[in-house]
């Protein structure tokens, strides 16, 4: 019997003031210093924008519909696809995970009553603001055309739209991220309950600190990078300017030594997501816990020497460009190993399907999906060919979107109870899940057999011969639009109307599980002690039926 | 603890000392400047910024008593720096 | 010995412990700021290894004097803000307030210094841009990294002594009691804005000069 787990379950709840109630004024949530609070504005923020940008798309998507175009200029439509870029990179997948589940969950899971510096968190969410208020104007200002991508000498001398606002909302928001970092890594090595050793600490608590070091190196060349340009059009400052001997690749390194680091940013939490939804629901430790630790380490390290892969094209030398090849298949082993031991995990698991283990298995396949057409990518020769075509559209949005959005999904729909204290209508969430995995595969695997076919991306003229894939397409972004519509419908009405949660509703390990749903102020009415490894699932698996107060609909393992 | 006249005397001590090695050294980076040594200047100024940096690290930034974390954090960045140019220039250095 | 709970913050038990973790989040900062001015000093050393004549003779224009200065100016505002953070760990009140307004002091004369130098290059249109005096091309490349490194140390600089002032104001007015918890991450960060500095000197002042 694992002590970790059952120590404090269940607790006394009517003894703690839940964190919701800890006041209830306008001011109690903006000047809070507390970590599940601040999580739940980041919550609230990204969503917006993620609808924001998703109505960009969703435009983008419409007027793709026809070969010629039938709605939009070139140059509005040029602005459709970057404003959905910017916003959904850095105003929606970087934040996602980290901002909302790692605040709300992380201290909670290493036993600490907050984060290490609550006041450097709560201004984390004011950075983020800022940059968001710079976007926002970009978009009443007519937008911006340069793709997400700020690409000089576009950007720093011929576009005639927001390129700075633009810019400066990214480095703003981009210290937000810095902010984020520092704090979690401090978390992490300083707050851990008594027992909570390095390699009792649960996967995604190690995924939080291994995206934090991440988000701390890289984003600053981010940050500096957009500078540069901002120098070059608003000064005349010349870092960029071939005409005097600079070279616009340059800003290609920079740009991509964030950029691609940013990807991790965006999967490593997903990875850490999906590693606890697994193991709740097979019932069984995760397989191989250290090696998954240090496959998320090597990824983190590793991602920072790949960059070039995204320059195969761009003038870089023969030579760069294979070290950089080489290096791009090396970083594909340890994402290999996290998949393999997932597998591994759900092998002779009692596997059962609420709809966070939907997403979560949506996430492994389409993971899979998106790595392994990332390797054709790393490829110099596939890739000569594949630049800037859908191939390369899809593959990202394969791991970006099919990846992160739906671990983003499974960890809203896993800690929802915690978080809220209340029940959301599973066959709803089932339903939701089912729609989102077959209308993302909908929309990209036509965009994976056009690009493979010729389709450049960020035209919208193009031959006839696509418009079926760009119609199907289209249509699997619609049923995706639905799929992303829903949760905000039954997660709202859960609010008010969902059955009570109680603390441990999926019977699941992890100190966050231990304390009252929701949680009180310090997170635990007793300091947490910890004295076994994580996911002792089969302990608790057999001792499951004493511990849970009733049976739940669609639980596979109830026999 | 009181403000002793021992203890301003460490107090002072070890900063003095750094300071006064940090300025040797800055005008003996000056000084080199001046000297017609090629590719040498900046090799030679470069070494002595280094050397610099680390005194300045590890007697005022106090990294001699510093954790064995903290000693790591510091020296994360150098590393990820060393990342960037050397990828970077292998661009660079091997264009045709 | 004085109360120093006054210095305790949400959500650490002891000073001790709440000190080690304002200088370890300090040095996570800084390792991103490394990287932060890395992206620079690469784009310097790219484009001076393909210009290196162009560089030095931009280089020679620069002000010599006002960056020998400053480098003074400098060094010795480590060394105050040193002293001041070791009286502070002893809580002798006074001298740390007399380091710390010695340092914002120097930091402010640093400013001073450099706006004067700032001055003299816009006197000789050392900017790039119609009427940029020096030929081959790329010492415009040169001068463009000039203004902008100098530029963001300068904004580090003008940073820290914001912080070192809000620090003083909070010990002289007795807020937080006088103890080095308060003043560890100010401390750190000023001596990397120093460091900072120390690379760019060579860089930008000694270039040109053999």
């Amino acid at each position: 019997m694992s002590e970790m787990t059952l120590q404090y379950a269940p607790t006394e709840e009517s003894v703690a003031t839940s964190y919701l109630d800890e006041g209830h004024t306008v001011l109690s949530w903006l000047l809070t210093t507390d970590h599940k609070r601040i999580a739940i504005l980041y919550a609230l923020s990204i969503t917006a924008f993620f609808f924001i940008g998703g109505v960009a798309i969703g435009l983008v998507r419409l007027e793709l519909i026809s070969p010629t175009g039938w709605f939009m200029t070139s140059d509005e439509y040029n602005r459709a696809f970057t404003i959905h870029g910017i916003i959904m990179v850095w105003f929606f997948l970087v934040p996602s995970i980290p901002a909302t589940m790692g605040n709300f969950v992380l201290p909670m899971m290493i036993g600490a009553p907050d984060v290490a510096f609550p006041r450097l968190n709560l201004l984390s969410w004011y950075l983020y603001l800022i940059g968001a208020s710079f976007t926002v104007y970009v978009l009443l200002s007519g937008g911006v055309d340069t793709g997400w991508t700020f690409y000089p000498p576009f950007s720093s001398t011929y576009s005639h739209s927001s390129v700075v606002p633009a810019a400066i909302g990214v480095f703003v928001v981009g210290f937000s991220s810095i902010a984020t970092g520092v704090n979690f890594m401090a978390t992490v090595h300083l707050l851990r309950a008594p027992g909570m050793t390095w390699f009792r600490l649960p996967l995604f608590a190690w995924s939080m600190y291994v995206v934090s070091m991440v988000m701390v190196l890289a984003t600053p060349v981010l940050a500096m990078s957009l500078l540069l340009i901002c120098a070059e059009r608003l000064f005349g400052l010349p870092i960029f300017d071939a005409s005097v001997g600079g070279d616009p690749v340059l800003f290609q390194h920079l740009f991509w030594f964030y950029s691609h680091p940013a990807v991790y940013i965006m999967i490593l939490p997903a990875m850490g997501v999906v590693s606890e939804v697994f193991a709740c629901f097979a019932r069984r430790r995760v397989f191989g816990y250290a090696f998954m630790v240090y496959a998320l380490l090597t990824i983190g390290v590793v991602g920072f020497m790949v960059w070039g892969h995204h320059m195969f094209v761009a003038g870089q030398s023969p030579l760069a460009n294979l070290i950089f090849s080489f290096l791009s298949f090396i970083v594909a082993v340890p994402s290999a190993i996290k998949v393999f031991n997932w597998t591994a995990t759900l092998y002779r698991g009692q596997i059962g399907f609420e709809a966070p283990m939907l997403y979560a298995l949506g996430f492994l396949g389409l993971f899979t999906i998106g790595g392994l057409t990332g390797l054709f990518l790393a490829s110099v020769p596939i890739d000569i060919a594949a630049t800037d075509s859908y191939f390369v559209v899809a593959h990202f949005h394969t791991i970006m979107v099919g990846g992160t959005v739906s671990a983003f999904m499974a960890g809203i729909h896993y800690w929802w109870p915690k978080v809220t204290g209340r029940r959301y209508h599973e066959f709803a969430a089932q339903l939701a899940a089912i729609a989102m995995f077959l209308g993302f595969n909908l929309t990209f695997i036509p965009q994976f057999i056009m690009g493979w076919l010729g389709m450049p991306r960020r035209y919208h003229f193009y031959p006839d011969v696509f418009q079926i894939w760009h119609v199907l397409s289209s249509g699997g972004a619609a049923m995706l639009a639905v799929a992303y519509l829903m949760p905000l419908g039954y997660l709202g009405w859960s609010l008010f109307n969902g059955d009570r949660a109680g603390d441990n509703p999926w019977g699941a390990t992890g100190l966050e599980w231990q304390t009252p749903s929701p949680p009180p102020k310090r997170n635990f009415l007793r300091p947490p002690q910890v004295t076994s490894a994580p996911y002792q699932y089969h302990d608790i698996g057999r001792a499951r039926e004493e511990v849970e107060q009733a049976p739940v609909e669609g639980r596979g393992d109830a026999r | 603890m009181n403000g002793s006249s021992g203890d301003h005397e460490t107090l002072w001590r070890g900063p003095l000392l750094a300071w006064s090695a940090l300025l040797a050294l800055a005008a003996i980076s000056l000084g080199s400047a001046y000297l017609p040594l090629g590719a040498g200047n900046v090799a030679v100024n470069l070494v002595i910024a280094v050397v610099m940096a680390a005194v300045l690290a590890i007697f005022l930034m106090d990294l001699r008593n510093g954790t064995t974390l903290v000693r790591i954090v510091a020296s994360t960045g150098l590393f990820w720096m060393i990342f960037m140019f050397v990828l970077t220039f292998s661009d660079y250095l091997s264009r045709g | 010995m004085t109360d120093l709970s006054g210095a305790l913050q949400e959500p650490w038990p002891d000073l001790r412990l709440q000190r080690e973790a304002v200088g370890l989040g300090m040095w996570f900062f800084l390792a991103s700021e490394v990287l932060f001015f890395a992206a620079l000093f690469c784009s310097y050393a790219i484009y001076r290894s393909f210009n290196a004549e162009a560089f030095r003779i931009a280089a020679a224009h620069t002000k010599i004097v006002y960056g020998s200065i400053n480098m003074v100016l400098l060094l010795t505002s480590s060394l105050t803000m040193t002293v001041a953070l070791r009286a502070a760990t002893i809580q002798l009140r006074r001298l740390t307030l007399l380091s710390l307004g010695a340092t914002a002091a120097l930091g402010v004369a640093f400013l001073v210094t450099k706006g004067l130098e700032y001055y003299a290059d816009i006197n000789e249109n050392l900017v790039p841009g119609p009427g940029f005096p020096l030929k081959p091309a790329a010492t415009a490349i040169f001068w463009g990294l000039y203004w902008i490194m100098t530029g963001v140390h300068a904004l580090h600089l003008t940073a820290g002594i914001g912080v070192v002032i809000a620090v003083m104001t909070l010990f002289w007015r007795g807020t937080i009691p006088v103890q080095g918890s308060t003043m560890e991450g100010v401390a750190i960060y000023w001596h990397f804005v120093d460091t900072v500095w120390i690379f760019l000197y060579p860089l930008i002042y000694l270039a040109g000069r053999s």
